[in-house]
């Protein structure tokens, strides 16, 4: 009883957060709402179909309109096609057909952010016609406006610690670091019996010893980062060892499943995916062979802590880094004055919407794909592998066939290899990302240089700007750039089917 | 019961006696080391195990008699061989089938008997349980109570959110 009694009362928290979240009750919701007494003042007027709408849309859309048209092609987009193929997402609905307003505009956000701008549209009208204010809905669910706790520590201002006891707590807001403070001396708390005389149910994760409990939650770590990350909301004393257990976090850095261990800062073999040295067509074969085998995982690497990066937490997070558990996506999206008829006279001219895109994968191996096609994401990233690359026949009609023009390469992180920590060579600047690739014809291959950047609410160095991107004629031994005007940053999408990329 | 002196006995903290392979029983460093320190007569004795009853204590030892064979963990690379795949072997798999308060006591009990390759599975177990739940249902998964304001839950959401990748 007990436990159903105060299930509902869960259920009614969140509820009424929710509504309180965005005052604008969606119309599928309304049904559920008259069970509670609660007051909804908002929830009446404006959830009922506002037929008589049609001409204020025509003026709201346009300008609401824009703010979307910029906002997730330059930030957001990535998490909505994100969460579309990831399936375990928790805004993820099993696919229908959309009902409310919201669902409308947040189906149309996505067929935008996939460039089937028609569909899209289209949407977006429905969604005004169902609701006027949903763009405000929208704003409210996905980016509420708070102030990020951690934009008020700039990675690279000094850190100012007001006691020792906190040092563990660096690289934390304030604020942050006070609630972790107060976390510290909690354990984690059994629920309660069901009933007075019960027993309470077990809780055996409660009683475990700290040691063991870091290392339960280290293999979490290493078996998937997110539900690791995800404990920290169970309660608080997981919460705080999640936030500052550095012994996991240095695991997790040094180590090669996410971590730099697995990163390359020196080409690890040539552009056709060979092993360095083997066709002479690179001067130099690097000294310590190991290290350069794909197979063999480095040595553990030592990281030290800079004041860059006050915790490994915290470079963990920043430190540019290529990520194995999916691919990057470039969608460019532009539009050009289609060719009308001469001999006719209309009244509108044709306009050429032109999508096509780029992707990335990159291999721990020191290897890459890239890919210029016009085939939509979910067509690609399953066969984003690298057997299917130089593949002798590629049948029409057949899902692969994507991968026809698919070039292989190679990539390397720029700054000091931790590997080779020779002092000759100058440090390099750190953050840029160099890819070389075949050319679309043998006498060519590609260069394209990129820097980190982050999109997306608390993501870090999961966008690829583009820096330059050159062309060598082997032949005559020629650099030629490529214009960039159309071209778009990447955006890093996680594909479960990757795995880790181990 | 071969040769006596494969043969050597524990005691559970229950005051169960068990009688097991010496080779199976140095699975666990504790009494691995325990035996070698003690002179050879004494090996008759029994061997007081008193932070494992004899339920728990089977159990692991059923656990060591599968991996008698195995190489034995040396004692500096815990590091490394924790790098190896996240994978349990499917023995082990189906030996970890059991309530988690049991889970739970075959993980103290190998912490205690300093069994690694035993704690490595026993945690990535509980670490399989914890992956791709929300936390809700992690909570429900282990009975555990939030103690988060909701301010605090949403607060810690948002520091963590960069990671859900």
């Amino acid at each position: 009883m007990n436990q159903t009694e105060a299930e509902l009362e869960n259920f009614r928290k969140r509820w009424q957060e929710e509504v309180s979240k965005k005052k604008q009750t969606t119309s599928s919701t309304t049904q559920r709402s008259s069970n509670f007494d609660s007051a909804l003042p908002a929830a009446g007027p404006s959830s009922s179909k506002r037929t008589a709408t049609q001409p204020p849309n025509a003026t709201y859309r346009p300008a609401d309109h824009g703010w979307e048209d910029i906002e997730p092609r330059s930030y957001h987009d990535l998490d909505e096609r994100e969460t579309g193929r990831r399936l375990d997402g928790e805004e993820t609905e099993a696919p229908r057909e959309p009902q409310s307003a919201l669902e409308h505009y947040e189906k149309a956000v996505e067929k935008e952010t996939q460039g089937s701008l028609g569909d899209s549209v289209n949407l977006y009208r429905k969604a005004f016609r169902l609701d006027h204010k949903v763009h405000e809905t929208y704003k409210n669910k996905h980016f509420p406006h708070v102030p990020k706790p951690q934009n008020s520590n700039p990675s690279n201002a000094p850190v100012t610690v007001p006691s020792t006891a906190h040092h563990s707590l660096y690289g934390l807001s304030a604020s942050m670091s006070d609630l972790l403070a107060e976390f510290s001396q909690l354990s984690i708390q059994g629920e309660p019996p069901p009933t007075d005389l019960s027993q309470p149910p077990p809780c055996p994760l409660s009683e475990i010893p700290e040691e063991l409990l870091i290392d339960i939650l280290l293999h979490t770590a290493l078996v998937d980062l997110a539900s690791f990350a995800r404990l920290a909301q169970v309660c608080k004393r997981l919460a705080y060892l999640v936030l500052t257990e550095d012994r996991i976090w240095k695991r997790i850095v040094t180590g090669h499943e996410y971590g730099f261990a697995a990163m390359r800062y020196r080409f690890g073999c040539t552009i056709k995916g060979k092993p360095l040295g083997d066709d002479g067509e690179d001067g130099y074969v690097l000294g310590s062979s190991s290290s350069d085998d794909p197979m063999s995982t480095p040595a553990t690497i030592s990281i030290p802590l800079t004041p860059a990066y006050p915790t490994y937490r915290h470079l963990f997070r920043q430190r540019p880094r290529i990520r194995f558990n999916g691919c990057y996506i470039s969608t460019v999206n532009y539009a050009r004055p289609g060719a009308s008829s001469p001999t006719h006279i209309t009244w509108n001219s044709p306009v050429l919407i032109v999508t096509y895109y780029r992707y990335l994968r990159f291999f721990r191996d020191g290897s890459v794909i890239s890919l210029l096609t016009t085939a939509e994401p979910a067509d690609v990233v399953h066969h984003l592998q690298k057997d299917a690359v130089h593949k002798e026949y590629y049948a029409p009609g057949l899902p692969g066939v994507c991968m026809k023009d698919a070039l292989s390469g190679r990539w390397r992180l720029s700054g000091p290899d931790p590997a080779f920590v020779v002092g000759d060579v100058e440090a390099e600047q750190e953050g840029d990302l160099h890819v070389e690739t075949e050319g679309v014809v043998p006498k060519y291959t590609y260069r394209m240089q990129f820097v980190f950047g982050s999109a997306g609410r608390g993501a870090r160095n999961n966008k690829l700007n583009w820096k330059g991107y050159w062309s060598y004629n082997k032949l005559t031994d020629d650099w030629a750039e490529f214009g960039l005007k159309n071209d778009r940053a990447f955006y890093w999408s996680r594909v479960k089917s990757y795995g880790t990329g181990l | 019961m071969s040769a006596p002196p494969a043969n050597i006995t524990l005691t559970s903290s229950d005051g169960v006696d068990i009688s097991v392979e010496r080779q199976v029983a140095e699975r666990s460093i504790l009494i691995k080391n325990l035996l070698d320190d003690l002179p050879e007569e004494a090996n008759t004795e029994s061997i007081p195990i008193p932070n494992v009853n004899e339920v728990v204590l089977k159990k692991v030892l059923e656990w060591c008699e599968h991996h008698k064979k195995d190489p034995p963990a040396s004692a500096d690379d815990d590091a490394d061989s924790r790098k190896k795949s996240t994978d349990i072997d499917e023995w082990d798999q189906k030996f970890m089938q059991v309530d988690q308060e049991m889970l739970f006591e075959i993980i103290l009990a190998a912490n205690y008997l300093d069994i690694k390759a035993l704690l490595d599975v026993g945690c990535k177990t509980v670490a399989n349980m914890i992956k791709g739940k929300t936390p809700d249902e992690i909570r429900k998964t282990f009975n555990i109570q939030n103690d988060f304001t909701p301010e605090e839950e949403e607060q810690i959401r948002r520091e963590n959110e960069w990671a859900e990748e």
